[in-house]
C-alpha cells in the first residue's frame, strides 16, 4: 500500500523551486500536512543545494572582466566574501589575505605586512631590503589600482577601504597583463566594496579593543531606494608594536654590516636625527580614512557609479633600507575619485589619486606630492558562444618633491617628474560544444619610458568533463611598470664612515628594460561531493629582466670617494614552479571548512650577487646557493567556521609558513617556519547586535615572520558590532 | 563565500520557522481537543523562539483553531504560563520541559518541541538535512483526553524509528 507521503512526495517533487516559492500563504495553509512534509522536504534538498551553490561555487568576475561561475573561470583564482573577512576578524586586507592560498604574508611590524602571490621575492637577494618588497602584483580597490609607483608595491596602510564595506577578494594567480595592465605580473588582488542593493536605510558600527593596546573602529551608513544607493564609511585604527628595540646596521664601508637590535633609547648612539626618524618608537601604525559611494543604476545594463576618500596613515615598516635601521617611518596623506560608467557592454572607468608621502620619516628628500590617473574603455561584444572585449587604457603618473626641499636640499627628483603608458587591449572568449572554453587575451603598451613597448598576452584552454570537474591550462606573459625611481632619480646622498667620505650620486637608466615573466599553468577543478570541492594547479614560472643598482667607485682624496649608481638590469632569471591545493567542504549546513597549500621551489640562474665597485673594492657576498630560499617552500592554512541558527558564531584559522633562509646584505639568514592561529567567538545579543572576542595570534607564536622585523605576540580585542537595517 | 551563506542560513531559517507553525496549525487541525465555549479562544504558548511566534501569529489571524479564535502569547519565562491549550518549547529552553510536563499534568494541553530527543512532550518536530518530520506519541496524548487523527499518526514517526 502507497503511504499518503509518499503519494504527496510524488507530486511536489515534480515542483520546481520557483514553484515552491510562489506558493502563497493561504495556499499552504489549505494544503494538507502530507503534502507540506512533501513540500518541505522538496525545500530543503533545493535550499541545501542551492547553498552548496552559493557557498562552494561563487561569482567572480576579475579572472574574465565579466560575472562568471569560479567554476567556470578560465584561470587559477580564490575569493574570500563579508562573511569570510568578519568571521576571521582580519583587523586589515594583509591579515584577510591569509584565508587565501597562495599567498605569502609575512608581517613586518604589527599590522604591517609584505604580501607577494606565490613567491619570487627578494630577488635579486643579497641587496637592501628594498627588494624583498613585492612589487609584482596589481592590487585594485573596484578596478582602480592602489599600486605604489615611485618604486612598486602597495602601500597596504594607504588603503582607505574599511574592512567591514569590503564585499569580497578575489585573487587571480599569473601573468595578468594583458587583461590589467602593467604590473599585473605575479597575478591581481581585486577589492570589491559592497554594492548598490541597499532598500531604505542600513548602518554600522564595529569597535574593538585589544589588550595590547590596539584599537579600531569603523562605522558605515547607507540609504537607497530601487535605482540610488549612497553610502558613507569612516575608520580609524592604532596598533602598538611589541617590542621596544630596533634593529640597527654598523655601518662598514667596504662591506657586509653585521647588525642587532637595540632599545629605542639607545637609537641615538647609532644615527643623527632619530628622535623625527621615530617620533613614536611603540607605535606601529596609525590610521584613518573616510569614503562617499554613489551608485545610480538606470537599467540593468546602464548605471554610473562614483567613490571619492581621503586618507591619512603612520607607520613603521620595513620599506626603505636607510642602511642605519631596519625599519622606517612613512606617512601618507591623500584623496582619490573613481568614476565608473556601464551602458550596455560598454564600460567606461577613470580614477585619480592625489596625496603627500613621506616614505622615510627623518631623512631628507623622500617626501613628494604624487599623482595618479588611470583610465580604460572597453567594450564587451556577444555573439551566440563568442564574447569579445576591445578596449584602450591610458595611465599618468607624477612625483614632485619640489615643494619639500629648501633652497640647497637635493631631493630625489628635484622637481615633478612623470610616467605615462598608453595601451590598446583585446580579448576573445569562445565556448565549442559547451565543453571546451578558449580564451587569447594581448595587450600592446606604449611607456613614456623606457622608449620601447611592450606586449602581454594570456591563452587559456579548459575543458569541462563533465558536470563535476573541468580542466585549464593557461600560458600568458606579463611585465612590471616603470617607477619613478629607475627612470627620474637625481639624488646625492654624502655618507661619513669613521674619517671616509663617500658621495653616492644616483642616477636614472631611461634604457632600462621592465621585468617580465612568462608562466605555464595546468589546473583543475572537481565536486568531490556535493558538499566538497578540491580545485588544484601546478604552475611554472620564468621572471627575466631584473635590475639591480651598479656602481663605479672614483677616489677624490686619501678619504674621499665619489659613487656613480645607476640601474642595471641582470641576466639573472628566476625559474619557479609549485602546486597548489584548495579543499574546501559544507561539512554540514553551518560548518564552513577550508584547507589549502602551496609548495613551490624557485631556482635562479646566472646569479650574480656580487657588488663589484672596482677591482678591489667589492660589496655583497657569493650566494653558494642557487635554490632560492627566501620565499616559504610550504604555504597553507586550515579555516573553519561555524554560523548557524543559534546566536554563536565561532571560527578558528591557521596560517603557516615553511622555513626562509634570506640572503642579506649581512648573510645568509633563517627565519623558522611559523604558525599563526586566530579565533574569533560571537555571541548575538539581540537582534544583528553581536559581542565578540577576537585573538590575534592567539598561541603568542613571536617568532620573527620577516627578516629584521618586530616580533609580533598574542592580542586578544574586545569588540561589539552594531548594525541596524537589512544587512547583505 | 560565507556572507552568502549567512544570508541564505537566514532566509532558509525564517522559511523553516513558518514551516513549523504550519505543522503546529495541522495538529490543531487534526486533533480535537475536549469541548469549550466556542467564544474561548484557543490559546498557543511559544517560549523561547520569536521566529515560530511571528509565523503562528499570523496564522492566528485568519484561522479558527475548529471554531475557536486562536491566541498566540509568547513567554520569556516559562513562570509566566497561566493558561493553554497548547504550549511550543523551542530547542533552546529544552531544559524546562520536565518542568512545563510536569504543570501540564494531564490536562488537556498539547506540548510540543523541535528538541528531537526529548522524551516528555507529546510531539516533537525534527528537522532533518532532508525536511521536517515528527515523532507522536498517542499514548501520552490519549491520556490527556486529546483525541487523534489516525492519519496523523500515520504520517508521523516512532519513537523507535526516529533513533
Amino acid at each position: 500500500m502507497i503511504s499518503p507521503f509518499a503519494m504527496a512526495q510524488k507530486e511536489v517533487q515534480n515542483m520546481s523551486t520557483e514553484e515552491i516559492s510562489q506558493l502563497t500563504q493561504d495556499e499552504l495553509l489549505e494544503m494538507p500536512l502530507e503534502d507540506l512534509m512533501a513540500l518541505v522536504r522538496r525545500f530543503k534538498l533545493s535550499s541545501l543545494e542551492e547553498l552548496y551553490e552559493k557557498v562552494l561555487n561563487p561569482e567572480v568576475k576579475t579572472a574574465s572582466k565579466f560575472d562568471e561561475k569560479y567554476f567556470e573561470s578560465p584561470l587559477s583564482i580564490s575569493v574570500i566574501t563579508a562573511g569570510d573577512i568578519e568571521a576571521s576578524g582580519a583587523l586589515n586586507v594583509p591579515e584577510a589575505l591569509r584565508l587565501i592560498p597562495g599567498l605569502i604574508v609575512r608581517q613586518k611590524t604589527n599590522g604591517n605586512y609584505d604580501v607577494h602571490i606565490r613567491g619570487n621575492d627578494n630577488i635579486p637577494s643579497g641587496q637592501t631590503l628594498f627588494y624583498s618588497e613585492n612589487s609584482l602584483t596589481l592590487v585594485m580597490i573596484d578596478e582602480r589600482p592602489v599600486y605604489n609607483h615611485f618604486q612598486g608595491g602597495t602601500f597596504w596602510e594607504s588603503l582607505p577601504v574599511n574592512m567591514e564595506n569590503i564585499d569580497r577578494i578575489e585573487v587571480v594567480y599569473g601573468p595578468s597583463s594583458a587583461l590589467y595592465g602593467p604590473n599585473a605580473v605575479s597575478g591581481v588582488i581585486h577589492i570589491f566594496t559592497k554594492r548598490n542593493d541597499v532598500k531604505g536605510v542600513e548602518s554600522s558600527v564595529v569597535m574593538q579593543m585589544g589588550a595590547e593596546g590596539s584599537q579600531d573602529i569603523q562605522g558605515n551608513i547607507a540609504f537607497g531606494n530601487n535605482n540610488f544607493t549612497a553610502r558613507i564609511t569612516a575608520n580609524y585604527q592604532k596598533l602598538d608594536r611589541f617590542q621596544d628595540e630596533y634593529f640597527v646596521f654598523e655601518n662598514h664601508f667596504d662591506t657586509v654590516r653585521k647588525g642587532r637590535y637595540i632599545p629605542s633609547d639607545s637609537i641615538k648612539y647609532f644615527a643623527d636625527n632619530t628622535d623625527s626618524k621615530f617620533p613614536n618608537p611603540l607605535r606601529s601604525s596609525e590610521r584613518k580614512a573616510a569614503n562617499l559611494y554613489l551608485y545610480y543604476q538606470k537599467a540593468k545594463d546602464e548605471g554610473i557609479s562614483f567613490s571619492a576618500g581621503i586618507q591619512q596613515s603612520d607607520i613603521q615598516s620595513i620599506f626603505f633600507d636607510t642602511r642605519e635601521f631596519s625599519l622606517t617611518g612613512r606617512q601618507s596623506l591623500s584623496g582619490y575619485g573613481n568614476l565608473k560608467y556601464y551602458y550596455k557592454g560598454l564600460n567606461f572607468n577613470a580614477s585619480y589619486n592625489l596625496g603627500e608621502q613621506n616614505l622615510a620619516l627623518g631623512y631628507p628628500g623622500y617626501e613628494f606630492v604624487y599623482g595618479n590617473f588611470q583610465s580604460s574603455l572597453e567594450y564587451l561584444y556577444k555573439w551566440k558562444n563568442l564574447k569579445i572585449l576591445p578596449g584602450i587604457s591610458y595611465q599618468y603618473v607624477f612625483y614632485d618633491d619640489k615643494r619639500f626641499l629648501s633652497k640647497d636640499e637635493i631631493g630625489i627628483f628635484n622637481g615633478r617628474q612623470d610616467l605615462n603608458n598608453t595601451a590598446v587591449f583585446i580579448r576573445a572568449d569562445y565556448t565549442l560544444f559547451e565543453k571546451l572554453r578558449l580564451t587569447a587575451a594581448g595587450r600592446w603598451e606604449w611607456f613614456k619610458y623606457p622608449k620601447e613597448d611592450y606586449f602581454s598576452y594570456q591563452f587559456t584552454a579548459s575543458y569541462t568533463i563533465d558536470e563535476h570537474s573541468v580542466v585549464r591550462g593557461v600560458y600568458s606573459k606579463a611585465n612590471r611598470g616603470p617607477f619613478m625611481w629607475d627612470y627620474h632619480v637625481n639624488f646625492s646622498e654624502l655618507s661619513q664612515y669613521g674619517n671616509t667620505s663617500l658621495m653616492t650620486n644616483y642616477n636614472k637608466n631611461l634604457e632600462l628594460k621592465l621585468l617580465e615573466m612568462h608562466m605555464f599553468e595546468m589546473g583543475f577543478r572537481s565536486h568531490l561531493s556535493r558538499n566538497v570541492t578540491a580545485d588544484g594547479s601546478i604552475f611554472y614560472n620564468q621572471t627575466t629582466n631584473y635590475n639591480l643598482p651598479e656602481g663605479e667607485l672614483y677616489q677624490l682624496s686619501q678619504n674621499s670617494y665619489q659613487l656613480e649608481v645607476k640601474k642595471q638590469n641582470l641576466p639573472l632569471v628566476s625559474k619557479q614552479m609549485g602546486a597548489s591545493l584548495i579543499v574546501e567542504t559544507l561539512i554540514v549546513k553551518h560548518i564552513h571548512a577550508k584547507l589549502f597549500g602551496t609548495l613551490q621551489m624557485t631556482n635562479i640562474d646566472k646569479v650574480t650577487s656580487r657588488y663589484d665597485l672596482n677591482d678591489t673594492l667589492v660589496v655583497i657576498i657569493n650566494n653558494d646557493s642557487k635554490i632560492h630560499k627566501s620565499t616559504p617552500t610550504f604555504t597553507g592554512g586550515f579555516n573553519i567556521n561555524y554560523r548557524g541558527d543559534s546566536k554563536f558564531t565561532a571560527n578558528t584559522d591557521v596560517y603557516f609558513l615553511s622555513t626562509q633562509d634570506v640572503f642579506t646584505y649581512d648573510g645568509m639568514k633563517k627565519i623558522n617556519s611559523k604558525a599563526i592561529v586566530n579565533l574569533k567567538l560571537g555571541y548575538r545579543f539581540y537582534d544583528q547586535h553581536q559581542v565578540f572576542i577576537s585573538g590575534r595570534n592567539i598561541f603568542a607564536n613571536d617568532a620573527y615572520e620577516f627578516i629584521f622585523g618586530d616580533r609580533v605576540g598574542a592580542e586578544f580585542l574586545l569588540g561589539v558590532s552594531l548594525k541596524w537595517g537589512k544587512q547583505k | 563565500m560565507v556572507i552568502t551563506f549567512v544570508v541564505f542560513t537566514q532566509f532558509v531559517y525564517g522559511q523553516m520557522s513558518n514551516y513549523k507553525s504550519l505543522y503546529i496549525y495541522n495538529f490543531i487541525k487534526r486533533i480535537e481537543w475536549p469541548a469549550v465555549q466556542t467564544d474561548e479562544a484557543f490559546h498557543i504558548v511559544i517560549y523561547g523562539d520569536r521566529g515560530t511566534y511571528e509565523s503562528i501569529s499570523k496564522i492566528a489571524d485568519s484561522k479558527l483553531a475548529g471554531d475557536r479564535p486562536i491566541e498566540v502569547e509568547y513567554i520569556d519565562d516559562v513562570e509566566d504560563i497561566l493558561t493553554a491549550d497548547l504550549i511550543y518549547v523551542d530547542f533552546s529552553k529544552r531544559k524546562y520541559i520536565p518542568k512545563i510536563n510536569s504543570w501540564i499534568k494531564n490536562r488537556p494541553i498539547l506540548l510540543v518541541s523541535d528538541y528531537k530527543n526529548a522524551k516528555l512532550t507529546d510531539i516533537n518536530l525534527i528537522e532533518t538535512s532532508d525536511g521536517l518530520e515528527f515523532v507522536i506519541r498517542p499514548e501520552l496524548i490519549r491520556d490527556k483526553n486529546l483525541k487523534l487523527s489516525d492519519m496523523l499518526v500515520q504520517l508521523a514517526k516512532t519513537d523507535n524509528e526516529n533513533r
